[in-house]
């Protein structure tokens, strides 16, 4: 059974509805990302499981234990751990006060409350900040500070609210991994938020996709980027081209379909589960642009092949985006840093019908 | 009671303490006619530090397993104290300074500094008396300035710009 079950969650703020009737699991030991755009409502989501937002309808039950439809539950009864956005650590308490708060409201003998908080210090690597203010802390440090407070009394659940998204990059991918390696060696469920679709790439175990108070679809990153479950997904995790148009023709034994754009009349796209799509539908014929392949000179193939005049480029470090018109549409794709072509020079594009697939 | 005009005040608690409970002929009507005028700006002040306080501190301290009360005595008011401080001595500067009120109230004896003001300048023509009367005025404002901004931090500063001392 999941350890933390949410069932039905529904929270609105007067007519705005936050989050709409949402369903959720996470095992013991996991770490799932809500990930989605501003206003998605993640962050309604998890403080309805901290208990700092009242839903208006559904349950939340957290290691076997419902915390709504049995009576509301306080936040400071839930066994939780959260790191806020903006950190709140509390301004007036020196560090080592802000880490053993929650430990003396536990009532523990004053030598387990030293020893947890040194384990705790020395984890997140601030011992020896013991005795300083907040203010004195330099934004990663207070970053810390705020994971200590969080992990120090063993929580059952970890809750982290975009806890790096105001420190710089180079800062935030570093505390990415640490983040991941410390929850995961203490084996605390924890749900993560962020708007960030590398950092929850990177961090999850498994994300859930959100728009507008859904849950789109969950999955571990690979099946997000792989496999999106529609447009909105697909668009948000990655880069993706999209060509509109209408299913013309099934070929049910190859797990193929014809779809008709503006690049062409034919343009072959692999379906899975075919069965979801059905002729005349419009669809998205959808590849993400380091999967078109590029040519100086037309290849063998005949399928999905077009011929496009570079109208822009786009040097990134490590590759290239070429912007490639075919027919008056624009199409992205992505190629090693070296190509030597340039703007206003023709290339073939070979979108293969296997990486190609269709989106609603 | 922000909008209530301080001659308003005055003259009420002037004839509403005449009869009855006849505080009026005795000079704490005068502190009291001042801590009523002056209060509502005091809460204001307060509030409003108040609302700069982050709820999220709180919310924390919530979720650290705090209940409501736990949570007000150990982060919202050690927060909030520094804006209090600052507020009492506002407060105080304010009645302080009084005169409308206080113009209705006084009686020999019992003068504030700005009524000796003004009745030296207006009625005796003492004008270096009146003056030597505002100069501590300023004085003593200076000093509470003084130490608001000890208590906040650049008060001060921030009231004169760039530049001031
Ligand atoms: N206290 C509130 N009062 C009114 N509306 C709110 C409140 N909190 C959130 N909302 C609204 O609910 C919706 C979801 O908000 P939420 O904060 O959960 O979004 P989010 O996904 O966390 O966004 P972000 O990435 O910007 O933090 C938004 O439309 C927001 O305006
Ligand atoms: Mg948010």
């Amino acid at each position: 059974m999941a350890f933390i079950e949410i069932k039905n969650l529904f929270k609105r703020f007067k007519k705005v509805v936050a989050v709409n009737h949402i369903k959720l699991e996470v095992s013991e030991g996991e770490l799932l990302t809500l990930l989605g755009p501003s206003g998605c409502g993640k962050t309604t989501t998890l403080r309805c499981i901290a208990g700092l937002e009242r839903p208006e309808e559904g349950d939340i039950v957290i290691d076997g234990k419902p915390m709504l439809s049995k009576g509301f539950v306080h936040p400071s009864k839930r066994g939780i751990g959260m790191v806020f956005q903006n950190y709140a650590v509390w301004p007036h308490m020196k560090v080592y006060k802000n880490i053993v708060y929650g430990l003396k409201l536990q009532k523990l003998p004053k030598q387990t409350i030293k020893e947890k908080a040194k384990n705790v210090l020395e984890l997140v690597g601030l011992d020896g900040l013991e005795d300083r203010y907040p203010a004195q802390l330099s934004g990663g440090q207070q970053q810390r500070v705020a994971l200590a407070r969080a992990l120090v009394g063993n929580p059952k659940v970890l809750l982290l609210d975009e806890p790096l998204s105001n420190l710089d990059a180079k800062l935030r991918e570093e505390l990415r991994f640490e983040i991941k390696s410390l929850v995961k060696r203490m084996g605390i469920t924890s749900v993560y938020v962020t708007h960030d679709q590398a950092e929850a790439m990177v961090i999850s175990d498994r994300i859930a996709v959100m728009e507008s108070g859904n849950v789109v679809q969950i999955g571990t990153s690979h099946e997000i980027y792989e496999k999106p479950a529609n447009k909105f997904v697909a668009d948000f995790i990655g880069t993706m081209n999209f060509m509109s148009g209408e299913i013309v023709q099934l070929f049910k034994d190859q797990d193929l379909v014809q779809v008709r754009t503006k690049f062409s009349e034919k343009m072959l796209c692999k379906t899975p589960g075919i069965k979801v799509a059905s002729l005349g539908e419009k669809v998205y014929a959808s590849i993400r642009p380091e999967d078109v392949e590029v040519f100086t000179q037309p290849p063998q193939t005949k399928e999905n092949l077009f011929k496009g005049i570079i109208a822009h480029k786009a040097y990134l470090g490590n590759f290239l985006y070429f912007f490639i018109n075919v027919n008056g549409n624009m199409i992205r794709v992505q190629v090693p840093h070296h190509m030597p072509q340039e703007e206003g020079q023709e290339l073939y594009l070979f979108l293969n019908p296997q990486k190609c697939m269709i989106l609603f | 009671m922000l909008a209530f005009p301080g001659i308003a005040i005055g003259v009420s608690y002037l004839l509403g303490f005449w009869e009855g409970i006849p505080l009026a002929k005795h000079w704490i009507i005068m502190a009291l006619a001042l801590f009523a005028r002056r209060l509502p700006y005091f809460l204001r002040m307060a509030h409003a530090s108040y609302l700069q306080l982050d709820i999220s501190l709180e919310e924390a301290s919530e979720v650290s397993g705090a209940g409501k009360i736990r949570t007000f005595f150990s982060i919202s008011l050690p927060l909030l104290v520094k804006g209090v401080l600052v507020g009492v001595v506002m407060f105080f500067i304010m009645a302080f300074q009084e005169i409308s009120t206080a113009i209705f109230l006084y009686r020999g004896g019992w003068e504030t500094l700005p009524i000796g003001i003004y009745l030296n300048w207006h009625r005796g023509m003492e004008f270096g008396i009146a003056a030597a009367m505002a100069f501590l005025m300023i004085v003593i404002t200076f000093i509470l300035l003084l130490i608001i901004s000890r208590i906040s931090g650049g008060v001060l500063k921030a009231a004169w710009g760039p530049g001031g001392t």
